[in-house]
């Protein structure tokens, strides 16, 4: 019996043990990203270091919750976004997939996101407001505490922008970061001079059933482990031939 | 079983129709993904079912690898060299040639 522990086998086991619990750790992974349904929760200012940790994505609980902020603007990192209105909610694309320009109904103009060093290290984006000429806008210098609502990254499946705006996305943020950047971007609530305030997108959680992306892709890793199942018993098996043949004949040179 | 039996012909085929239908799902899609995200243009309606549905396929295919290199005794880091073929455009193209003819060098 103890000659069937050959160390094919062993790494067979060792192999099919992790590929198999990877599969279900990322099916589980998908399985929690598919559930953004969420009951109304309590819309309290919060501490930012509680609604964004660092290195992992933006809570969709901590989504449109207030909080405050203090930290060193970095002026030369600034971002400014064109073609946008200070009304956030009116740039979301209301039908899917619509095709054509859609009237803003409203003066167009740039969107100023600064980014903040925090005490920590750490970068974030704010959107510190709307200005349709965004040459005249003082540089944000200094250490500031901003009060504002924190948003999910615009390449957040679910949402779409009229008029194909480039999006205000967190990979945009750590481009222009010089250190590691928070997920999402912060919208100022606080009036920055020159500069008219913006109304976030979401302003509070996003409430919605189940992200069939995110399912799907679920279903794709249990395909996956299901597969990795047959395949773990279908070398096992031929191992254990193999080891049973050698034990017959003495020869285990298929181990080495 | 022999290289030349009914059953190893099939799981040749098989492997050889999964590495043209995922090596041309692949470069389609990205095609795509060079249109949306390198120059811009707005994702067709179908580009997100399109990804959905070549992550299905790609299993397959590593099945239809699997099936394969029992037969031709292949080692474990060749196998797995040949089912990542199937994640790189154009490579499943190549790694079925190669694969061809190691079938007729076999045979």
């Amino acid at each position: 019996m103890i000659r069937h522990f050959t160390a094919r086998l062993i790494g067979t086991h060792l192999l099919g043990v992790f590929s198999l619990l990877t599969c279900l750790a990322l099916a589980n992974w998908q399985w929690d990203r598919a559930h953004v349904y969420l009951p109304k929760i309590e819309l309290a200012q919060k501490s930012f270091s509680e609604l964004s940790p660092l290195r992992d994505y933006l809570p969709i609980s901590s989504v449109g919750v207030s909080t405050q902020v203090t930290g060193t603007w970095q002026a030369s990192e600034r971002i400014v976004l064109p073609n946008r209105i200070a009304n956030g909610p009116g740039m979301v694309n209301a039908i899917s997939g619509q095709a054509g320009t859609v009237d803003f109904g409203g003066p167009i103009g740039f969107w100023i996101v600064d980014i903040l060093e925090l005490a920590d290290g750490s970068s974030l984006g704010v959107v510190r407001g709307f200005s349709e000429n965004p040459q005249v806008v003082p540089p944000a210098t200094g250490e500031q505490t901003i009060t504002g609502v924190m948003q999910p990254s615009e390449d957040v499946p679910g949402l779409e922008l009229a008029n194909g705006i480039s999006l205000l996305t967190t990979d945009l943020i750590v481009k222009n970061s010089r250190t590691i950047a928070h997920d999402g971007y912060l919208v100022a609530t606080s009036n920055s001079p020159g500069l008219i305030s913006v109304q976030p997108i979401f302003k509070e959680p996003p409430v919605q059933g189940l992200n069939w992306r995110n399912v799907a892709y679920t279903f794709n890793w249990i395909f996956f482990a299901v597969i990795v199942g047959f395949m773990w018993v279908r070398v096992a098996k031929d191992e254990l031939q193999y080891a049973q043949l050698a034990g017959i004949t003495g020869d285990l040179s298929h181990d080495t | 079983m022999t290289l030349n039996s009914k059953d190893f012909a099939k799981q040749w085929m098989f492997y050889r129709i999964m590495a043209l239908v995922v090596g041309t799902v692949l470069v389609v899609l990205s095609l795509f993904l060079i249109s949306v995200r390198v120059i811009g243009n707005p994702e067709p309606a179908f580009y997100g079912a399109a990804w959905m549905a070549h992550g299905y396929l790609f299993p397959i295919y590593v099945v239809a690898t699997f099936m394969l290199s029992t037969k031709l005794k292949w080692s474990l880091p060749k196998t797995i060299l040949v089912m990542l073929a199937g994640t790189v455009p154009f490579m499943s193209f190549f790694t079925e040639r190669r694969v061809a003819k190691e079938v007729v060098d076999f045979s």
